[in-house]
């Protein structure tokens, strides 16, 4: 009796286990997408040094000659977004206020390493800040560098500038 | 192309699938009529050792572009209810038309990823019903701690940046080391006398690449996070596969 119940539950099994695998084996269809993120920017807060409120400005990339390449949009209001040069270790832009008026110029010193991030992606750059130097220093006052690392996560707030003459 | 290539290798899971399942029912069908003497024995700690081979893997391989798939394995019986398992295989990839990101790529770029994987592990067998028999059918789950030193070739990949008005293309190579544990659930049936058939549902996780830095001619350095394993896949998630086996027991 046992013997004839244990045949029938394992015939059961084995005819329920065989059909999941033939229905596994259907269902399998791969299509993979690229699910990381490959824009990879650092944020800059600029600041009025003596009221410490926040001066609302965007950055343009700067070539050798102290031309502009392009601006950088920004993904809020008082951040603005940087994107470090993936070739050279030091980057150079201007800040612009809204109505793209320059109000200054930085360089950021920084240490880049590339990164294959997988088949679907491809390539992006992630660095490190070194030093800030503020370029036309008598509008600058001080920098301060929050966190070094620039990289695909853009919530970080990597660099804070305070900026005389715009009280 | 995608697609009937797709039909096909559905069309062959289910026939293979319906040979298996046929073969299942015949074989306990003649069991309950048959006494089968060859196969009678006392019972023992160390019944045998099995060896088998996927079939999933170069039949998939016959009708994937690009993919090449073959592995072997061996366990022992003890006791009918343990068996500890030992897998290698070989796999080469290439994951060029996986590149879907925003960009169009650089002509010429491809990547492709190959090399041997090893898995050891356990199954645990539920159908040990204890007649005393050289081969019984097994209903098994088992876990696999698996690696793989593969090797990868990544060829003219595209490094854009629209700010600084950079286009650059990369090419690199070299050995990574991947590593994943796996989980299945499966069955194993003899279809005629010490010859065995069985399936296998298998869940690999963790899948790990270790990254590898590669200094390039310009002093600059260069990660590859391996994104494809020889015996795993893809490493964006977990992986489900089925694997179709056919082997001896040696008793």
């Amino acid at each position: 009796m046992m013997r004839k119940t244990y045949n029938m539950v394992s015939k059961r099994v084995v005819g329920v286990l065989a059909s999941i695998a033939l229905l596994l084996s259907l269902t399998m269809c791969e299509t993979d997408f690229c699910n990381e993120n490959m824009y990879v920017v650092g944020t800059l807060r600029t600041f009025h040094k003596l009221s410490k409120s926040p001066i609302n400005v965007f950055l343009a990339t700067m070539d050798a000659n102290g031309d502009t390449i392009k601006y950088i949009g920004n993904t809020s209001g008082s951040y603005a977004n940087f994107v470090l040069n993936p070739e050279s270790d030091t980057s150079r832009f201007y800040i612009l206020t809204a109505d793209t008026v320059e109000i200054g110029k930085i360089a950021i010193v920084h240490t880049n390493r590339n990164e294959f991030v997988n088949a679907e992606c491809g390539v992006r750059t992630l660095s490190t800040i070194d030093t800030v130097l503020i370029e036309n220093a008598s509008e600058g006052d001080s920098v301060a560098i929050l966190f070094k690392d620039v990289d695909e996560n853009y919530d970080n707030e990597n660099i804070e500038i305070f900026l005389a003459g715009f009280e | 192309m995608k697609t009937t290539t797709m039909r096909i290798l559905r069309f062959f899971w289910l026939v293979l699938s319906s040979l298996f399942i046929t073969s299942v029912f015949a074989q306990k069908k003649e069991a309950q009529e048959v006494k089968d003497e060859w196969n009678l024995t006392t019972s023992k700690t160390f019944y045998g050792v099995s060896v088998y081979a996927d079939i999933a893997g170069p039949i998939t391989s016959m009708f994937k572009d690009g993919k090449t798939d073959f592995s072997f394995g061996v366990d022992a019986d003890i006791c009918h209810t343990i068996y500890p398992t030992f897998e290698a295989g070989y796999s080469k990839y290439d994951a060029t038309e996986s590149y879907n990101y925003g960009l169009p790529q650089i002509p010429g770029y491809s990547y492709t990823c190959n090399g041997s994987y090893y898995k050891i592990g356990a199954n645990f067998n539920f159908l040990n019903d204890g007649r005393g028999n050289k081969v019984i059918p097994l209903l098994y789950i088992g876990a696999k701690f698996a690696f793989s030193p593969s090797h990868f070739d990544i060829e003219n990949v595209r490094l854009s940046n629209e700010f600084w008005n950079i286009e650059k293309a990369y090419s690199v190579s070299g050995k990574s080391l991947c590593r994943w544990a796996e989980f299945s659930v499966g069955l194993r049936y003899p279809i005629a006398k010490f010859f065995c058939m069985g399936v296998e549902g298998k869940l690999r996780e963790f899948g790990r690449a270790k990254v590898k830095t590669v200094d390039m001619p310009d002093g600059s350095s260069f990660d590859v996070k391996q994104s494809y394993s020889p015996g795993y896949g893809n490493f964006n998630g977990s992986k489900w596969g089925v694997k179709y086996t056919i082997g001896y027991f040696f008793h």
